[in-house]
């Protein structure tokens, strides 16, 4: 009723042998990798410790939604790697949390209150 | 585990498209083309889930428990219709062994190396996140001026597949979400597999592929970004609905519209892509008659594969996303640029530096040669098509670089490499239906 199976030799379990082989091989190079992938939130070595360290504070204080301002702003790269690394804290122009290069933020943030201090940035919380 | 699951995924989605493809599109060979067919159904199916507003997690259960079931239904409906002729040949696990190997670097790069590349990170793996965090499609996220860079409005095929493995890992990092795209890589080498070509040119054009890179040097089925399975979907796409215009079959035609949709689900370019080649096959079938000539006929079901496009534009509607770079686009610009001859002077030089792009260009001209035979063989719609698809996806480029609000320079630099790797692509298309499909169309189709 059915076919029967193809004439294909040892040809198959000698694609299983080198395929098992191939994984017990990529298996024992990349260890170290494998451990990296099974970690929550592990990060990529691209992402800045400073952006790190700013969406673990952001985490940390319970922050909702925080806004990026002044140089800090104007820095592409730095501002996208904030953005994607500290979500689901969202970025709003409207939050009164502020993250801003440590010496411009008693000119764009009133009556701040810092949350952290991460290397040339502050996390501070501001009044609108 | 997580990668018990993802594989589990996976081979839901394969199955999953099993319920709707129909068994005589098998044409009774080796159902290697119906897996294809069926795994794009079946992602169709269940993106479409999350598109039309249900969570991520129930598309990722839908695919699993629909998909065991629907595997079992194409291998009991491929035996039924295929018969004796349903086991393999040798050459045809051969040819499998082979695109295995191929697919071996990619995928060990796509399982270990993290997000690292920039649109990667800040296009489709933060939306990706975006969908994870939020559970779903449904989000004002896509709207916020503040993640314009993001390009929100484009189409979320990579994004869900994303989310779809951080749901089943049940965490998000920026290793684990990249699994989500060896489906993607399956489906290029299984897309590959049906290539009515001889093995070694179709081992020859998965090569093609792994050469891909962007202008970093990163390889472009690994690194994340969409561009590499573009030009691999389209080249399938073209190479089969080429084919479909020489010998026509259902088989081609089914591979060739499945290879469109994926296409068009990537990118907005792959939209727009896809519309231009399916008007210019409609176009070419339509004057060839070949519809009525071979009884070929049209199926509902040929629709699905395309179902997520226009789910995603109800929902781009719906939501009011819109595109940012059209946006800053004027008119002046465009108008300025046309007539400097230092802006195609620049846009000719930054093009032709693309090696793989210079070495299809010269393969073309060398199979310029052969044209006159292979017209009077009635092989010029196929090798037209995909001619006439490489101009089209050009003029695509010229218009976005002409338009685009960005210092040109930066912008040529930063993305001709990549994007021009689909006119690469179309242009090997051309290749392979007067060159290498020369010999064998008659024994393969």
């Amino acid at each position: 009723m059915f076919p029967s199976p193809p004439a294909l030799g040892r040809l198959p379990l000698f694609l299983a042998a080198l395929v098992v082989a191939l994984l017990a091989l990529l298996g024992v190079a990349f260890q170290g990798q494998w451990v990296r992938m099974n970690v929550p939130g592990a990060s990529s070595p691209v992402v800045p410790a400073m952006v790190l360290e700013v969406a673990r504070c952001l985490e940390r204080e319970g922050v909702r939604d925080f806004r990026v301002a002044g140089s800090l702003r104007e820095d592409a790269e730095a501002y996208q790697r904030l953005v994607e690394v500290a979500w689901p804290v969202e970025v709003s122009d409207g939050s009164p949390v502020l993250v801003v290069r440590s010496q411009e933020l008693h000119a764009l943030c009133r009556g701040a209150r810092t949350l952290c201090r991460v290397r040339e940035v502050t996390v501070a919380a501001c009044v609108r | 585990m997580p990668l018990a699951f993802v594989s589990l995924f996976a081979v839901g989605v394969f199955g999953l498209g099993a319920w709707v493809y129909p068994a005589r599109a098998l044409d009774g060979r080796l159902p290697v083309g119906g897996l294809f067919v069926s795994g794009v159904l079946g992602l169709a199916a269940c993106h479409s889930l999350v598109y039309a507003g249900a969570p991520t997690w129930t598309s990722v259960a839908v695919a699993i428990a629909g998909g065991g079931a629907g595997m079992a239904t194409l291998a009991w409906r491929a035996r039924a219709s295929s018969g004796a002729r349903l086991e393999a040949a040798p050459s045809s696990v051969l040819r499998a062994a082979g695109l295995a190997a191929v697919a071996l670097l990619p995928g060990v790069r796509l399982l270990t190396e993290p997000l690292g590349d920039y649109d990667a990170r800040s296009i489709w793996f933060f939306q990706g996140k975006i969908i994870f965090f939020e559970g779903g499609l449904l989000s004002n996220a896509w709207t916020k001026p503040e993640l314009a860079f993001a390009r929100t409005d484009y189409p979320k095929l990579i994004p869900l597949l994303a989310a779809q493995a951080g749901t089943l890992a049940g965490y998000w990092n920026d290793y684990w979400p990249k699994a989500g795209l060896l489906v993607l890589l399956a489906l290029l080498m299984i897309g590959l597999h049906s290539l009515p070509f001889r093995t070694p040119v179709v081992w020859a054009t998965a090569v093609l592929m792994l050469l891909l890179e962007d202008e970093a040097g990163g390889h472009l089925l690994s690194n994340g970004y969409a561009d590499g399975y573009l030009a691999g979907f389209l080249l399938l796409a073209t190479a089969q609905l080429g084919m479909f215009l020489i010998v026509p079959s259902r088989r081609s035609l089914w591979l060739g519209l499945a290879s469109l949709a994926l296409a068009a689900q990537l990118k907005n370019e792959g939209i727009v892509a896809a519309s231009m080649l399916l008007v210019l096959f409609g176009a070419a079938a339509l004057v060839r008659g070949q519809r009525r000539a071979v009884g070929v006929r049209l199926e509902w079901s040929m629709v699905i594969p395309f179902l997520p496009v226009f789910l995603w534009f109800v929902l781009r509607a719906r939501l009011g996303i819109g595109n940012e770079m059209a946006g800053h686009a004027t008119w002046a610009t465009v108008r300025g640029r046309l007539g400097d001859p230092s802006f195609w002077d620049l846009f000719a030089r930054h093009l032709l530096r693309e090696a793989p792009l210079a070495v299809a260009l010269l393969a073309s001209l060398a199979l310029a040669a052969f044209l006159p035979r292979d017209l009077r063989r009635g092989r010029a719609a196929g090798i037209g098509l995909a001619l006439a698809g490489f101009t089209g996806y050009a003029a695509l480029l010229a218009a976005a670089f002409l338009a685009t609000p960005f210092p040109l320079e930066w912008h040529l630099q930063r993305s001709l490499a990549r994007l021009s790797h689909s006119a690469t692509a179309l242009l090997w298309a051309a290749l392979l239906l007067g060159w290498a499909g020369r010999r064998h169309e008659e024994r393969v189709l």
